[in-house]
């Protein structure tokens, strides 16, 4: 039995009720066209100007890390010590916020690649070797005039926790169960998200410096 | 059975906090053979085809991700205890004494280097043994720093041992990382707990020149860099000159900013002048910038003049000559921009002193966005940077008369559309509503669209009405 065979059985007033029953309304294409030119157009034109003013900007994003790190007081999942806040890290000299806003570049890239990497469910050993680097230099800049601030800091320590459990990862059979494991540490601390809302966007420029 | 609760009890007083350390009847040897023996002699569970452990592991992994780790540490505890063959179990000692690291708690510290001591003697081929050893100096390196006189012989010994090669891995010219990690924890702990101590350490570990030491200097010079004393400079200034290894030598020389002698200030000018690596010139200009004073301004300042010099280089120093905001420089910077020819350079300078904010700096780049003689590219560079350097309102909207070429035009809008004064609003609604040319009255109108204002809607309901 066929659906078109059931309308046709149906009475005439109700096929017709049928017909306008839960009918979509008709689609606001030239809304949705002026909406989506209209978003490509304003991504071309900042974009454009971004491009030009990227190296520059960049630099400058190393030095107002301390600006980022004050936003994860909203997100932060720990309270802080009262009267704490990113003035101690913007305080800190230029030198320790360049080496900090390197180190959260090249440990964002790492965790992000981690992600992809982990749902083909085995690594690659200078994935591991890199994430042993960064692991080392967690544990300096958490010694640090860098961890001043009690932001970075907790930030730091989460990323220790992940790094540690990253650079330790099992033969299988228990491989999967670790990666399970990694990947909730970073979804329930935020771990990526308070990273990226204080990574420099334009990581290459603290990569120029190049300092830990 | 009974005989052996004393040693189980041992070991969860030792995990939940046991008298302090100098006071306990166990040494921190007795301590381990404690933890070790109770859970070699505890009652096997039964062996299930799932692994039993793995409810207690989760959950103490779960506890760690929420930062509960007292509580985490019980979890890997119980699992110790509870499921003593497990094939968690020997990795539940480092996540257990991780957690209790974590705490900072004298005596919790204690229990977590007996762990680790346990898990290095009993579970060798443990997943987590690789970074063991590093936490180990860690906690180490904190118990020395809460006073305790054992765990400071700990960190000096082993701090030292990083002086000297590993003949064996240089013979089969294996670098593993790993090695590296407790000698640079170790270092790193003596640093903080008695730097007098630790500098000639760090000395003798930055002298070796074998291959598989180039990790373990990278991070000697950070840890360096982290006290003054009187040796720094100097350590520093050789690691610069004469370190085989560029990258060590880089980082010597970035963080010979936090020296700022003259001594420094020499070196780090002459590495300037004569070094052909781009990466340790534009350090050097970084290290430099740090570094306030005269001399050093006045060496940025000629480099960034310095024709036929390596242009990415002197766009560095523009960039810190920017970032040091002195009226001076931004007179030089202003001078410049007429003296030197690449485009990409004056760019920088243009955004330099766009930085600067001042009143005059801010002018400057208005008079440069009306120069119809300059390059059009430029001036529209110096009118977006005017702009979000905080340019008047009112010269913005009347510029748009009074430039006639349709690209400034363009930018102007684009300029208005980033601020968010009622006259930047009224300027792009009055362009919408009248200006002739159909793409710049296209381009306001798209402007409009993106604002949140009321009255930006209520114009382009007017328009699509019309």
């Amino acid at each position: 039995m066929t659906p078109e065979r059931d309308e046709n059985e149906l009475p005439a007033g109700l096929r017709e009720a049928l017909r306008d029953y839960r009918q979509p309304p008709a689609a606001p294409r030239e809304e949705m066209w002026w909406a989506i030119s209209a978003a490509r157009s304003r991504r071309r034109s900042v974009r454009r100007i971004m491009r030009r003013a990227y190296w520059g900007l960049a630099l400058a994003a190393t030095l107002i890390l301390g600006i980022g790190i004050g936003r994860l007081v909203s997100r932060g999942t720990r309270p802080l010590p009262a009267g704490a806040g990113s003035a101690a890290y913007a305080a800190a000299s230029t030198p320790y916020r360049v080496a900090a806003g390197q180190y959260l570049a090249r440990t964002e890239v790492l965790l992000t690649d981690f992600s992809a990497e982990s749902r083909k469910g085995r690594l690659d050993p200078q994935f591991l070797s890199a994430a042993r680097d960064l692991l080392t230099t967690t544990r300096l800049m958490l010694d640090s005039p860098a961890a001043d601030d009690p932001q970075l800091k907790v930030l730091l320590q989460d990323l220790e926790l992940v790094l540690a459990q990253l650079t330790q990862l099992p033969d299988e059979p228990r491989q999967r169960t670790e990666l399970d494991l990694i990947n909730q540490s970073l979804i329930q601390r935020g771990v990526l998200t308070r990273l990226r809302a204080v990574t420099p966007a334009a990581g290459a420029a603290t990569r120029d410096q190049g300092v830990l | 059975m009974f005989a052996m609760l004393p040693l189980l009890a041992a070991v969860t007083t030792l995990l939940q906090g046991p008298p302090a350390r100098t006071t306990a009847s166990a040494s921190r040897a007795e301590l381990a053979v404690v933890a070790g023996s109770a859970i070699a002699t505890a009652p096997r569970a039964a062996w299930a085809q799932q692994d039993p452990g793995d409810s207690l592991y989760r959950a103490g992994r779960q506890l760690l991700n929420r930062a509960r780790y007292p509580e985490a540490a019980r979890a890997f505890n119980d699992l110790i205890k509870r499921y003593p063959r497990s094939s968690y179990t020997p990795d539940a000692h480092y996540w257990a004494a991780f957690a209790l690291y974590r705490t900072g708690d004298h005596n919790n510290l204690v229990a977590a280097a007996a762990l680790l001591e346990t898990q290095a003697s009993r579970f060798p081929r443990a997943a987590t043994r690789g970074d063991g050893d590093a936490l180990l100096a860690r906690v180490e390196g904190e118990l020395a720093r809460q006073g305790d006189s054992d765990a400071a012989q700990w960190v000096q010994a082993h701090a030292t041992a990083a002086t000297t090669a590993d003949t064996a891995r240089v013979a089969q010219a294996t670098c593993p990382n790993e090695d590296d990690d407790p000698r640079i924890a170790a270092m790193n702990a003596l640093m903080q707990m008695d730097a007098a101590n630790a500098v000639p350490v760090i000395q003798r570990v930055l002298e070796r020149r074998d291959p598989c030491s180039v990790e373990l200097r990278r991070k000697a010079v950070f840890v360096l860099s982290q006290k003054r004393s009187d040796q720094t400079e100097d350590i520093l200034l050789g690691v610069a000159r004469s370190d085989p290894d560029a990258d060590v030598r880089g980082q010597a020389i970035f963080w010979l900013s936090q020296v700022g002698s003259d001594k420094a200030v020499t070196a780090l000018d002459s590495i300037l002048r004569t070094s052909n690596d781009e990466e340790l010139r534009d350090k050097a200009i970084f290290a430099l910038s740090q570094i306030h004073g005269p001399r050093t301004a006045q060496i940025l300042r000629d480099y960034a003049a310095r024709e036929g010099g390596p242009e990415d280089t002197r766009e560095k120093a523009v960039f810190w000559l920017g970032q040091q905001h002195g009226e001076s420089n931004a007179a030089f910077l202003r001078d410049l921009y007429g003296r030197v020819s690449p485009s990409d350079l004056k760019e920088k300078i243009i955004f330099s002193l766009s930085q600067m904010r001042s009143t005059e700096n801010t002018r400057w780049l208005m008079d440069l966005a009306t120069n119809s003689r300059e390059d059009v590219e430029l001036r529209k560079k110096a009118l977006f940077w005017a702009g979000q350097s905080g340019a008047d309102i009112g010269d913005l909207t009347a510029l748009y008369d009074r430039v006639s070429d349709r690209d400034m035009k363009e930018q102007l809008i684009f300029v208005y559309s980033q601020r968010h004064e009622p006259a930047a609003l009224d300027k792009m609604i009055d362009i919408a509503r009248h200006e002739t040319d159909k793409d710049l009255r296209k381009k306001a109108v798209f402007w409009l669209g993106q604002s949140h204002d009321p009255r930006a809607a209520q114009v382009l309901l007017e328009i699509i009405n019309q």
